[in-house]
């Protein structure tokens, strides 16, 4: 049975979600955890301040307020980081959205991070060179899942330790995005096959070969841009995205 | 006790508010040197030059696993109680640990307070034990030595 190309990329991309979404658990774990912890370190803490305003204690019932403000600060934090974290997911599940959006890339390669550089944070460090871009009008949710399988693969290709550099640039009347790695790179007998579609050479349950297909269709199709990449064996791959500001295209679906 | 210094606790985890919150709840309900660390290789750093009584560590961390610091912590400092923090909920990894470190306690993110607080308690308690019983145990060497002396010159004496 033929499945139609348009169905066959929805169900690659809410694989993609799926996958992404252990990772995005776990990185909720700590602000969740600290947050409560601190809900009930609050209550102690206000037990103990009446107990020093009844015992005319001031000195101690200051170093009391002072853990208070410090737990409300890291509230503050942990908050952040679960509303950054929503965000992120908000932009990169909307894939069903088929209206454009005016939007700053900068804000959607920052969701795409946000929900893969969980996969690897114990081994990779993520670096980024965001430059100044004027909104574009784009389908978020689709560049989001793109940029989140080229650094979801740039961290597939690292073994052990390394870096992923992801950064954007205004380059004329293009908006320019690019995710590099310190990996193994590809193979030069691969890289006329990489943007075909089934190509992998990662084992099975790891890769599909159907991401960099991902890739190419948001990319190409909906966005009316260009994929290249360059690799070097034994020292990293660097993909680029390139996206014009004035869309000329994409009709209605 | 052998020593008389405030029980000292080790904290590991690459989330800096991890460390806050746990050690604003040790300050408030206990009376320990509370030592926090976000990188794992800083935590060996000080287990290679001070004694502690307790290393409760993260899983997941750059550089190091929680296992793998444990490890260090069983091999610099045997007796100083090894407990495993982890928002990583795998089973494979708890059973490698209490195998692999002689793991004390695993527990989950999110943490009850009141758990934490007693395995702490009783990690430290352990530890202390432990180093007593060392202690003991080396009186008791040298104890024994003097007594093998004392027997030695007199046998010299009267054979």
């Amino acid at each position: 049975m033929e499945i139609p190309e348009e169905q066959f990329l929805e169900l690659q991309r809410q694989a993609t979600l799926g996958h992404l979404l252990a990772g995005v658990a776990h990185e909720l774990s700590a602000p969740i955890g600290s947050m409560l912890s601190n809900r009930d370190v609050g209550l102690r803490l206000l037990d103990r301040i009446e107990k020093a305003v009844a015992d005319s204690a001031p000195e101690r019932a200051r170093d009391l307020l002072r853990a208070c403000r410090e737990l409300a600060r890291v509230d503050q934090i942990a908050a952040e980081r679960i509303n950054h974290l929503a965000r992120s997911l908000k932009i990169a599940a909307r894939v069903t959205d088929k209206v454009p959006q005016r939007t700053n890339v900068n804000d959607i390669v920052d969701s795409a991070l946000e929900l893969s550089k969980s996969q690897f944070r114990d081994r990779i460090a993520v670096e980024t060179e965001f430059g100044t871009l004027p909104d574009v009008e784009c389908y978020p949710p689709l560049l989001s899942l793109a940029v989140v399988n080229l650094v979801t693969n740039a961290g597939q290709a690292i073994d052990g330790a390394g870096k992923i550099t992801v950064g954007t640039r205004l380059e004329g009347d293009t908006v320019h995005i690019w995710v590099s790695d310190t990996g193994r790179g590809i193979q030069e007998d691969d890289k006329p096959k990489v943007l075909k579609e089934g190509f992998t050479t990662k084992p099975v349950g790891v890769g599909t070969g159907l991401g960099l297909l991902m890739v190419s269709r948001a990319v190409t199709q909906d966005h009316g841009g260009s994929v290249a990449f360059e690799s070097e064996p034994g020292h990293g791959t660097t993909f680029h995205i390139r996206i014009p500001l004035q869309q000329t295209k994409k009709g209605a679906e | 006790m052998p020593d008389n210094h405030k029980p000292i606790v080790v904290l590991v985890d690459d989330e800096e508010m991890i460390l806050t919150s746990i050690r604003t709840l040790l300050m408030l309900e206990a009376d320990y040197e509370v030592q926090c660390f976000t990188n794992p290789l800083d935590a060996i750093g000080f287990l290679e030059k001070s004694t502690a009584d307790i290393a409760v560590s993260d899983y997941l961390m750059p550089g190091l696993t929680g296992i793998q610091l444990l490890a260090e912590s069983k091999r610099l400092q045997p007796e100083a109680t090894r407990v495993l923090l982890t928002g990583h909920a795998d089973k494979a990894s708890a059973i490698q640990a209490i195998n692999q470190v002689g793991l004390f306690h695993y527990l989950e993110k999110p943490w009850d307070n009141a758990q934490l607080l007693l395995v702490i308690q009783q990690g430290v308690e352990r530890a202390q034990l432990l180093r007593e019983l060392r202690q003991k145990i080396m009186e008791l060497d040298t104890a024994n030595s003097t007594l093998k002396g004392a027997q030695a010159r007199l046998l010299r004496a009267f054979l």
